[in-house]
């Protein structure tokens, strides 16, 4: 590797070459993705549209560690993933933040006993000044008054703001959200898309939105389509808008 | 308790936050687990009297050693050992004294209730020294007169006109086996399960009473050794001196040991109660299971999303071992204080000697807590089917 392919390669969060999928076998195989190149630079914030059944979440769970990788390579900081054992895809996830449409909070926990499992994951040295941390992530999302709360005491845009808390408090590398606004008003939405927006340009932070929100799309740098398991579409965010305006998307 | 359990594990204790969460669950759970426990503390409190009331006369007996008949299994059903064996063990270096002790079981009912009670009558010579209790052997004297006994005055169910009669004329009469016995006294030993009490009689008043039994045939021989006599070597010793090979020397321990050892392995009572702690813990086991296995199946999402997160296999196990270990100390605790007052229950109804030894609680907490890490881990396969790829 050349000094500036190396360069390159530490500047990608993502780097996806010919990566296909499938499910099942034989007579009921369906592809899911199709010969897929896509890289996706650190700090840069990507939306994933596109209908039901186009791929975009089994690109997501490839690239999140949650599935193998099968055919292609794909590259996550620098590691690939084809190939990679369960122990690498459990210390790679430990990198990333996840934000469920479903939220997925404990219903035992408080938000911030909910928070706090987004630092335990990283041992001892997550759990120094947690609370602090935890309230501060909290915070952030307009929670602060709610730390105490179950689950059952919140309504599904606050639980969708601990999640969102939950993923961000230990400081991921890359933030992979499923409709992080579809449970939120403007305001919070904006919130929260706004705070995606600073951990990029802040921090470095890589973030993949699948969303269906046009509220949002200004937040990102990219909008990618996908229909039947391929990337149809990849736009600069500019150009989108310039594009709407204009009532067609240029293909690149 | 939720902070004393998070500096303990050093994470958030989530197995007992879990359970506190849902109560009615939590109860059940604990409910089964108690449910448990008083079982197996129930039977180990019977398996226990039963050993210790089968060896009660066995350790009221001031000997060394004891000659019994080779085919010795238990004293209920002892064979009786020819008497010229006594005068051949007192041959022995180091034996210092002997006398025969004679066993039988009576039948006597009471003619005020028409209950039957059912003795261990104890044939033995007033004059020797037979028993190591102090008041039981003073009042061995008083059976050299004919037709007379001491009785147990813990026998079960025993008719309080004994106590009354003995109080106002100092003695009382029964009548069993054709023949009317004197009551003179009484003594401490207590019910077992095969007989209500006992009675001490003389040697002669017990042939009287068991015509069938001949004088030289005694059902034990007390052997006394001289004071720091090695009793194991002094037992091999009488063995090898017993020419017919009818006759058996066992140390004062090897004898009860031998009567419990036929109690727990040769009879069915044995196996019964085993079997009674077995079936609780398997009770338990199930319980805790369904409780467990249910906690996993509603907690799927959670844990995929913990998966997701990047938590290893081993915090999952750790957290249905937590809930296991939780279950068991919570279901412990009330166990422990029904089962007391079970013990003292059961105790007064049956004169049994039912106790608490130190150990045993801690017997059943280990059992327990066993029982729910084996639940706790096969309730684990669920935790499969949590995949955090069907989280998006």
């Amino acid at each position: 590797m050349d000094a500036q392919s190396g360069e390159r390669a530490v500047e990608l969060a993502v780097d996806i070459g010919h990566l296909s999928h499938r499910f099942g076998e034989g007579e009921t195989q369906v592809r899911a993705l199709s010969n897929i190149d896509l890289q996706i630079r650190r700090g840069e914030v990507i939306i994933l549209m596109g209908p039901s059944g186009s791929g975009k979440t089994t690109l997501l769970t490839l690239i999140g560690c949650l599935r193998s990788v099968q055919t292609g390579s794909v590259k996550l900081l620098g590691q690939e993933l084809n190939g990679a054992s369960e122990l690498t895809l459990m210390a790679m996830r430990r990198r990333l933040g996840f934000i469920f449409q479903a939220h997925n909070l404990h219903k035992s926990l408080t938000a911030l006993q909910n928070v706090r499992m987004g630092l335990e994951v990283h041992g001892e040295s997550g759990l120094r000044d947690w609370r602090d941390a935890c309230e501060q992530a909290l915070r952030l999302v307009n929670l602060g008054n709610r730390l105490e709360f179950l689950p059952e005491k919140l309504s599904g845009g606050q639980k969708q703001r601990v999640a969102v808390a939950r993923a961000l408090v230990g400081n991921p590398d890359v933030v992979f959200a499923d409709e992080p606004t579809a449970a939120l008003d403007r305001e919070n939405g904006r919130l929260v898309v706004d705070l995606f927006r600073n951990l990029a340009d802040q921090r470095q932070t890589t973030v993949l939105i699948v969303t269906h929100d046009h509220r949002i799309m200004d937040v990102a740098d990219r909008i990618l389509k996908m229909e039947e398991g391929r990337i149809v579409e990849d736009l600069a965010v500019d150009a989108a808008v310039l594009a709407a305006e204009g009532g067609a998307m240029p293909s690149t | 308790m939720t902070e004393l359990l998070t500096r303990l594990l050093g994470r958030l204790p989530i197995g007992w936050l879990q359970l506190q969460h849902n109560r009615p669950r939590l109860l059940a759970a604990v409910g089964g687990v108690t449910f448990a426990n008083v079982l197996i503390f129930m039977q180990l409190g019977f398996m226990n009297a039963l050993f210790e009331t089968s060896v009660m006369t066995h350790r009221t007996l001031d000997a060394d050693i004891v000659l019994v008949s080779r085919d010795f299994r238990s004293l209920r059903e002892a064979n009786p050992v020819p008497r010229s064996r006594m005068y051949q063990a007192l041959a022995v270096p180091a034996v210092a004294e002997a006398t025969p002790v004679y066993l039988a079981t009576m039948t006597w009912t009471d003619p005020e209730t028409d209950d039957t009670t059912n003795f261990r009558v104890m044939g033995v010579v007033p004059y020797e020294t037979v028993f190591l209790d102090e008041s039981l052997r003073e009042q061995t004297k008083v059976v050299r007169e004919p037709d007379t006994a001491l009785i147990d005055n813990r026998t079960r169910g025993l008719s309080p006109l004994i106590d009354q009669g003995l109080k106002e004329r100092g003695e009382y009469l029964i009548e069993s086996l054709g023949r009317r016995l004197t009551i003179r006294g009484l003594f401490s030993l207590g019910a077992s399960f095969d007989v209500d009490g006992s009675l001490v009689v003389s040697e002669q008043t017990f042939l009287r009473l068991f015509p069938m039994r001949l004088p030289g045939t005694p059902t034990l021989v007390l052997l006394k050794c001289d004071p720091g006599a090695d009793l194991d070597r002094v037992a091999l010793a009488i063995n090898d001196r017993l020419p017919e090979r009818d006759t058996k020397a066992f140390t004062k321990q090897q004898f009860i040991d031998a009567e419990k050892n036929y109690q727990s392995s040769q009879t069915p009572i044995g196996f019964v109660f085993s079997f009674g702690v077995i079936i609780g813990l398997i009770v338990g086991l199930v319980m805790v299971y369904q409780v467990l296995s249910t906690d996993v199946q509603d907690h799927l999402p959670e844990y995929a999303t913990f998966k997701a997160i990047g938590y290893a296999p081993r915090f999952f196990l750790g957290l249905i071992f937590e809930e296991a270990l939780c279950l068991a100390t919570l279901g412990f605790i009330p166990g422990i204080l029904i089962a007391i007052a079970l013990y003292a229950l059961a105790g007064s109804a049956t004169a049994l000697p039912i106790s608490m030894p130190w150990t045993r609680p801690i017997l059943v907490f280990v059992s327990t807590a066993i029982m729910c890490v084996v639940s706790g881990a096969i309730a684990t396969r669920r935790l499969n089917a949590a995949d955090p790829a069907d989280l998006f």
